[in-house]
């Protein structure tokens, strides 16, 4: 069995788990660039406010609600991410880091009977050491597993666990599971489905398999088998490069040596960063992580930490050089490391950082830019100054220090103060 | 460095702090102290090493949500019910009414002593 756990609402959760007057509150959360929402807590869904909206757009509804913005914190999730990963990790070292807030964690070797308690107590465990909430859903394989996930999360009385044990409980699950829900599955696949009639689950799974062959990619061929029960897929191939970019490897044999893993992480980050440059995006930060074997009979350990890049960059040397502090900091020696990678995150169009009058790497000039328009601003009215370069949005660039919550795991001066 | 040395066969890797002071990394998150309801035991101003894994027990001095406002107070549990009491005199403790909006977040494991400004 896989289980596929995931964070509810993980930027928000992030902001909510240091501000205790928040935890029923609606909060939502910006890129810093776009002024589009990129994180809504639940209840700011329920008040129909969609993801990705230009926040002009939906601030009476804000102002209406009292819905508490921030901008968003990379430094923050990233250092929360790693916590929630390293958590799972205690628990059973079959972790697969997937995304910034989601990762499958293989259950072989666990009882099957007593799996629906098992991740009860993974959601029990996560959020009383992190903070953050999580849903988990278990099945035969990752792409059911997803399934169990998004069922845990949509469904109205759910406790956050789904838990798919046989065939029965899977038909049930995919009865009416829309196909464009399905992991793997993205906008362009399901219109084309849709256009010939296929618009839930089963009726995918009932077509004749020369018709699959010939009509459908090779990564569907694989979700469909997944579908089905069968195991087949390895993480890497429906990686959504658009939210993150990841690079990992194991290694054939244990490495112990500080060098050897610097060059491995080099490596994958000078394969992320092509990757970014293809699709013209920048990231604003980095996660590295080097950890021991599944399989470890020796100690395990498992470190990680995540560099805010401001300004965001897609260059390789700038990647590298914050990748290998990271390294420095983490590394223990004598312990027999089997994997390392990065992800880069906070992942942004690099056209929009340009029409912005930021030089890139240019902080100080930056900064006496934004507090010359804060001042001005305070002076004339909130608004008297304004980057018309922007896509014609009505953005308040003071909001960019303004809105953002303190770093309260990664800098001294930020962290929680308490009477 | 590059001769062998009479000490080759014992050495170790040098002492970490982190490895004393936190125990579970991934729960363990720093605060400052910034009220002296805890003095003298806990300055105000301190820092204090919160690990949010352990399970609280009668004595402990906790980091909770209370009245959605985190507080530090030292948990008591006896038979009249569950106090969060203050070190310091002159600051009042609270009686955990059942309807009260309480939670512990963490347990304090350390404070930090500055003797010397930085």
């Amino acid at each position: 069995m896989i289980a596929l756990i995931d964070c509810n609402s993980f930027y928000a959760s992030c902001e909510k788990a240091f501000q205790p007057q928040l935890r029923n509150k609606p909060v939502l959360v910006l890129s810093n660039n776009d002024g589009c929402v990129i994180a809504r807590s639940q209840e700011v869904k329920k008040l129909g406010i969609p993801m990705g909206v230009p926040f002009f757009e939906v601030k009476p509804q804000v102002k209406k609600h009292k819905v508490h913005v921030f901008s968003s914190n990379y430094t923050l999730y990233g250092d929360m991410s790693a916590r929630v990963m390293k958590t799972l990790f205690d628990i059973s070292p079959g972790v697969e880091v997937y995304s910034i807030d989601e990762a499958f964690l293989d259950l072989e070797g666990f009882q099957s009977h007593d799996l629906e308690k098992f991740g009860q107590e993974i959601r029990n465990t996560v959020f009383q050491h992190t903070g953050i909430p999580v849903s988990v859903g278990i099945a035969p394989t990752k792409v059911l597993a997803k399934v169990a996930n998004h069922l845990a999360k949509s469904i109205h009385d759910s406790t956050g666990v789904v838990y798919l044990k046989d065939a029965l409980t899977i038909e049930a699950a995919l009865k009416d599971f829309p196909v464009e829900d399905v992991w793997g599955i993205g906008w362009k696949l399901s219109n084309r489905l849709h256009g010939h009639n296929i618009f839930k689950v089963p009726q995918l799974l009932n077509l004749p398999e020369p018709m699959v062959r010939k009509w459908l990619h090779i990564q569907v061929h694989r979700i469909i088998k997944e579908l089905k029960g069968v195991s087949c897929m390895k993480i890497h191939h429906v990686e959504d490069a658009r939210k993150q970019i990841m690079s990992t490897r194991s290694f054939g044999k244990a490495i112990f040596d500080i060098k050897d893993l610097k060059q491995a992480i080099s490596s994958h980050v000078s394969h992320a960063a092509e990757k970014l440059r293809e699709q013209d995006s920048i990231a604003h930060s980095i996660t590295a992580f080097i950890r021991t074997g599944r399989h470890d009979q020796h100690e395990k350990y498992y470190g990680s930490q995540s560099v805010e890049l401001n300004p965001g960059t897609s260059a390789t040397n700038k990647l590298i050089h914050a990748a290998m502090k990271i390294v420095e900091d983490v590394y223990r020696p004598g312990v027999r490391y089997k994997k390392c990678g990065i992800y880069l995150s906070g992942i942004g169009s690099k056209y929009r950082e340009q029409n912005d009058l930021f030089i890139p790497g240019d902080t100080e000039k930056q900064n006496n830019l934004m507090s010359a328009i804060d001042s001005i601003n305070k002076k004339q009215g909130r608004r008297a100054i304004q980057f018309a370069a922007c896509g014609g949005h009505d953005i308040n660039w003071a909001m960019k220090s303004e809105h953002r919550s303190p770093c309260y795991t990664t800098r001294w001066d930020e962290i929680l103060k308490v009477g | 460095m590059g001769f062998p040395s009479p000490a080759d066969d014992y050495i170790e890797v040098g002492l970490n702090w982190n490895e004393y002071l936190v125990k579970h990394p991934a729960a363990t998150f720093p605060v400052k102290m910034t009220s002296k309801a805890m003095e003298p035991l806990i300055k105000d101003g301190s820092y204090v090493i919160v690990d949010k894994s352990l399970q609280p027990r009668h004595n402990d001095i906790i980091v909770a949500i209370y009245r959605d406002e985190f507080i530090i107070k030292r948990l008591v549990l006896n038979e009249r019910g569950t106090f969060l009491v203050s070190e310091n005199p002159k600051f009042p403790s609270i009686h955990i009414q059942p309807t009260d909006d309480f939670q512990i977040w963490g347990v304090v494991t350390f404070s930090v002593q500055q003797h010397r400004a930085a």
